[in-house]
């Protein structure tokens, strides 16, 4: 049963009324982290906003370094205070040494998909490419927000749109007006990156939300509620929280991070598709279902062991789960399950609906559970029959 | 090269143009070297560089090296002079294996430009004589019909035949050739003739000499043996940091050869010199190019391979406004380059890319102007010149008030 939907009162007002709520941390990451601009290879400000939250809400969580691209690494030692080894990037053969710790290594990916100017014409309207997964038929009428705050509207040429057969948009039929009347006095030069417009939202009495970014501001805040968690009560595993850059884009920043972190157990939080929706394709995914416990997605088939484990876990948390079998897309998991030698590896998800478009809808229920479940992480997967620290 | 005069044509060129060496690009230009054949190019590369450089080594799969030593250590290291790899690539490589095993203290710049070129290959040759043919990297059937090419370490040649149009169809004439239905034909009648000549796995290449247009040059490979060229000139300098020029193989095949070099070097930034495609001739929609030849070198923002480090970029930019080189920013569309490969080495590597625009690259002729060539260099150079350490120095990550505020990496 879904203790979250069993014992939630209806309500009207703001997340705080609803029974069994997330923390108020958790909800303040959502909102601070939704906030927060940040396409792909320009994550600074989510960046900012997450060193904010845990020197707000966390501080005794390590803030280790940010990397060349622009990665957050994070950590919380080991109860007792012991870190695995020397710190990462010292000679990875630190790792075997005897009664380590075990290394957990959770990726929540901060960057968010876009659009980029490739060219201002003479009348001022900016014409664009793709920064990421963006549906780019759909984009015609969304609002998209530059890093200085300028917002503007994409639309599409009309006469090549008709001319186009099924009239869809293609990339080269769009652009977007900033409302510049002429390129001289357009504030838009080519290489500025552009977002969704938007904003968080409550919706259903504060049980869901929708935002313009929760792919993957969501994964960000149950990652850092989790880090929170685990600070207030280490456990026998060594956490490492990276908040990676350029997921959208290939998985980059997961492939430089799991090179410098080398780890035990990879798990990546990131957001999902849901099934629960009017002619949807089919997808056993819910949202209000609780956290999704990744089988497999496009990308990647999650290391039974971390599975079942993370499944365990759930269970003696009374954290609701589901399982998650995602015919397509895949997350950072995918790039850190094959590091090195390669690495145990699995991801939490957030059933998202509407995911890549303008508005995106989570459960907090699902948010609070995909939280509960990662600070449960920190027991480590000592006494797993699949373990064996990696060397 | 023959050409034109340059007077007859312009003044001279900026940035001490008329002082590089055109004809190294000319030779660079009309070598032999698809993907994976790049031993000829990287011949020339090595000798053209070798009386600059402090060190020279290959590696296992081909890349050349040359280690233009900083200033400060210049002055009193031993200069090292090392062959260029053959066959044995890799086993001349400075250092003993336990300083192979280890990042060096203080990693030098990386500065890479690619060997290889796109072309054919020989995949088989039919009881006719003919060769079949497949693609070395990205190339249209249209841009080999009627071409004379040559092939293999002889320089075999052939040509690609181009029907009359007396006696082609409407319907031929009305789609372009598919690489698939194409054929070398070698002026031979038989296969032992053919099998003589060339065999399978030969790489061919455009038959095209370099041509001198005054501002501009002609010729089949300026991508990227003008990024080669560009980076030659560089190492004729000495800077304030050391300088490791990497002459990379088979990046039209896929950017293979730059991440092992980027691994192997674990450098501090990189900078990549590529030649890029223009879209700028006329056309009537005022929503492109992606650069224009004549309006300097390109620095790119993002590409299909990467997102560039932005501080490298607003270095680059800040460098060409000071020296007052002509530059533009390249339109972030598709297209990659070894940076994708660079940048996601190790820990990761601050990475960005100058571009030479080129009109008709991936063709038999290339165009490419000299102003933008020579500016190439020029805004390199005054970026090496003024770099610091700081540039990519971490991001710092204070927290007021936070006993964690730190700026560096947390003790064990």
């Amino acid at each position: 049963m879904n203790p979250q939907t069993a014992s939630a009162s209806p309500s009207t007002a703001s997340p705080s009324t609803v029974t069994n709520a997330p923390s108020a941390p958790l909800l303040d990451a959502l909102a601070t982290f939704t906030a927060a601009w940040g396409p792909s290879g320009r994550e600074g400000a989510v960046r900012d906003a997450i060193i904010a939250w845990l020197a707000a809400h966390a501080p005794t969580v390590d803030i280790v370094r940010i990397d060349a691209l622009g990665n957050l690494f994070t950590r919380v030692r080991a109860a007792g205070g012991a870190a695995a080894g020397a710190p990462a990037g010292a000679p990875a053969d630190d790792r075997t040494a005897p009664s380590r710790p075990a290394r957990i290594l959770i990726a929540a990916h901060m960057d968010e998909i876009g659009v980029i100017a490739t060219h201002v014409d003479a009348t001022g309207f900016v014409r664009c490419s793709a920064v990421g997964g963006v549906p780019i038929a759909d984009l015609v009428g969304c609002r998209v927000r530059f890093e200085s705050g300028l917002e503007g509207v994409i639309d599409a040429e009309a006469i090549a749109r008709k001319a186009a057969a099924g009239q869809t948009a293609t990339l080269d039929m769009l652009y977007i007006d900033v409302g510049a009347p002429d390129r001289a006095a357009c504030p838009v030069r080519v290489g500025d990156a552009a977002a969704y417009a938007g904003g968080l939202v409550w919706q259903d009495g504060g049980r869901r939300a929708m935002a313009h970014n929760m792919d993957n501001r969501a994964g960000c805040a149950a990652l850092a509620e989790a880090l929170r968690r685990a600070a207030a009560a280490p456990g026998a595993a060594e956490v490492w929280g990276v908040f990676t850059v350029q997921e959208e884009i290939g998985l980059r920043g997961a492939r430089t991070a799991g090179f410098d972190v080398p780890c035990d157990v990879a798990i990546a939080v990131d957001i999902t598709g849901a099934g629960d929706l009017p002619g949807a394709a089919p997808l056993a995914l819910a949202l209000g279902g609780g956290a999704a416990v990744k089988i497999s997605d496009g990308g990647m088939i999650s290391h039974r062991g971390v599975v079942g484990w993370l499944e365990r876990l759930a269970a003696d948390g009374h954290i609701p789960v589901q399982p998650e079998v995602l015919p397509g897309g895949t997350t950072d998991a995918a790039a850190l399950q094959l590091t090195g030698a390669g690495v145990p590896a699995g991801a939490v998800s957030i059933p998202t609906r509407h995911a890549h478009r303008p508005g995106q809808v989570i459960d907090i229920g699902d948010l609070e559970a995909a939280a509960a479940l990662l600070a449960a992480t920190r027991i480590g997967p000592s006494g797993e029959a699949w373990y064996t620290p990696q060397d | 090269m023959s050409g034109r005069n340059v007077n007859d044509v312009e003044s001279a060129l900026p940035y001490g143009g008329d002082g590089l060496d055109w004809a190294l690009l000319a030779a660079l230009s009309d070598a032999r070297g698809v993907s994976g054949d790049e031993g000829r190019v990287r011949d020339i590369v090595a000798a053209a560089v070798a009386p600059h450089v402090d060190e020279l080594w290959t590696d296992a799969i081909g890349n050349l090296y040359a280690r233009k030593r900083g200033e400060r250590v210049a002055a009193v290291a031993t200069t090292v002079r090392r062959g260029v790899g053959g066959p044995d690539a890799g086993a001349n490589e400075p250092g003993s294996p336990a300083a192979r095993s280890s990042e060096p203290a203080v990693p030098p710049l990386m500065v890479c430009a690619h060997l290889d070129e796109v072309g054919l290959m020989v995949v088989d040759v039919d009881g006719d004589g003919m060769a079949r043919l497949a693609a070395v990297g990205g190339v249209l059937g249209a841009a080999v019909v009627g071409q004379r090419v040559r092939i293999g370490a002889d320089g075999v040649v052939g040509v690609v035949g181009l029907p009359p149009a007396h006696a082609t169809t409407d319907a031929v004439r009305a789609r372009l050739p598919a690489l698939e239905e194409l054929r070398i034909d070698l002026g031979v009648t038989t296969r032992d003739a053919a099998l003589a000549l060339v065999q399978p796995g030969d790489g061919a290449v455009w038959d095209t000499a370099t041509v001198d247009l005054g501002p501009t040059l002609l010729g089949k490979a300026m991508d990227d043996r003008a990024g080669c060229w560009a980076l030659a000139m560089l190492l004729r300098s000495r800077y304030p940091m050391d300088i490791v020029g990497v002459f990379s193989v088979q990046e039209e095949a896929g950017t293979r050869g730059a991440g092992p070099a980027a691994h192997r070097l674990a450098p501090s930034a990189a900078f990549v010199l590529e030649c890029g495609t223009t879209d700028d001739t006329p056309k009537d929609r005022d929503d492109t190019p992606v650069m224009r030849v004549g309006d300097g070198p390109a620095v790119t923002v993002m590409d299909s391979s990467m997102v560039a480090d932005p501080r490298l970029v607003r270095h680059l930019v800040a460098a060409a406004e000071s020296a007052a080189i002509r530059h533009q920013i390249r339109a972030p569309k598709g297209g990659g380059t070894d940076g994708g490969k660079i940048h996601l080495a190790r820990r990761g590597v601050p990475t960005a890319v100058v571009s030479a625009p080129c009109r008709y690259l991936h063709g038999p002729q290339a165009l490419v102007s000299k102003h933008d060539l020579a500016g190439m260099v020029a805004l390199v150079r005054a970026a090496l010149e003024s770099w610091s350490p700081d540039i990519v120095a971490p991001i710092p990550f204070d927290r007021p008030g936070s006993p964690h505020s730190l700026n560096r990496e947390v003790a064990p």
